[in-house]
């Protein structure tokens, strides 16, 4: 008897957490969502994150170049390239066999048919008022269809992820996180870092969680 | 919960909802700091507040049962199934527009002929 009451209240601690933390998300989106902009302490000192100005814009437009012009250019001890473009390496993979892109982007887009007819015929089931186990199984179907399509993405994007183009593309965004984080100091903001690998050499929680507001803010969540 | 689910759950809530409405009707009533430049995130709020609001008038006029807020995947789903629903009404009026229009042209000496509204215009 006491195990069930203690296993009910844990249920209920559990719950009431739950509650709190979601609250406590919402809260933090929603100033996100308003001002534009986000304050967190860190190790006792105050951060911000905020959308970028007109100049910073234009610095990250050069600092991703100069990256970009870089890495095309960057040869191994073998005099071969480092980096290799999404083409490149969809080519060097044809050409060992190993993985078909074409394959994978073929299933992408079978996978996306399924996943929107079930997607429409769950909704014209609701829409028609069906009952509880057509909606379980419309559901089923549509959640199995999803992952399928997710799974594919992933594989894609894991295979690609080397290219110059992906490389490029997260640079992009831990430099708009490096940009955008500010620090308050004697009441005035400042930017809390003095240059891109600084940031990128910081305390993981502190990029981390920069990065997070950032990428809501620049990209959606 | 991730951001995603949050920014749902916030433009869910019914204080959102009378925000927003309030904010179309009543001047000086802001859902944002900024009335211009929306960031992504302002974007995919707004989205989310037309989306929801959209949802309520289906339930209240019946269109749907309130079970559709009780998950995500339904919310979806319905919503995907509306616009296209939508879409195909949209459609087939506009091939109806274009029978009629055809119809003024066709002359035949003195009458004109409507062409059969169920045939496929050639």
């Amino acid at each position: 008897m006491d195990n069930v009451r203690e296993e009910i209240r844990q249920e209920e601690i559990k719950k009431i957490s739950t509650q709190i933390n979601d609250e406590y998300n919402i809260d933090k989106i929603r100033e996100l969502i308003r001002s534009n902009k986000k304050e967190f302490i860190h190790n006792d000192k105050t951060y911000r994150v905020r959308l970028l100005n007109d100049n910073e814009k234009d610095e990250l437009n050069i600092l991703t170049k100069k990256r970009l012009n870089s890495m095309i250019q960057e040869k191994d001890e073998k005099g071969n390239y480092v980096w290799l473009h999404i083409a490149e390496l969809i080519k060097i993979y044809k050409e060992r066999g190993t993985v078909d892109i074409e394959k994978i982007d073929s299933g992408i887009n079978k996978a996306t048919k399924k996943f929107q007819s079930a997607n429409f015929e769950l909704g014209e089931a609701l829409a028609n008022k069906a009952g509880e186990n057509f909606l379980k199984s419309y559901k089923e179907e549509l959640e199995q269809s999803k992952s399928e399509l997710e799974s594919l993405i992933i594989e894609k994007g894991h295979y690609l992820e080397s290219s110059v183009e992906q490389q490029i593309q997260n640079y992009n965004a831990k430099c708009i996180s490096y940009l955008c984080l500010d620090v308050k100091e004697e009441n005035s903001w400042i930017r809390a870092f003095k240059s891109i690998d600084d940031f990128i050499k910081a305390d993981d929680k502190l990029v981390n969680l920069a990065s997070l507001y950032a990428m809501a803010l620049h990209f959606g969540v | 919960m991730g951001f995603g689910t949050c920014l749902r759950k916030l433009a869910k809530s019914i204080s959102s909802q009378n925000t927003f409405i309030a904010a179309k009707e009543i001047n000086g009533i802001k859902i944002f700091e900024n009335s211009i430049d929306f960031s992504k995130i302002q974007s995919e709020y707004l989205s989310y507040l037309y989306f929801y609001k959209s949802l309520y008038e289906d339930i209240y006029s019946k269109k749907v049962s309130d079970k559709v807020l009780t998950l995500e995947i339904y919310e979806d789903a319905y919503s995907y199934y509306r616009n296209k629903h939508d879409d195909s009404k949209k459609d087939k009026k506009s091939e109806g527009k274009q029978r009629k229009i055809q119809a003024t042209f066709a002359k035949d000496n003195s009458k004109i002929k409507f062409p059969d509204t169920n045939k496929e215009v050639k």
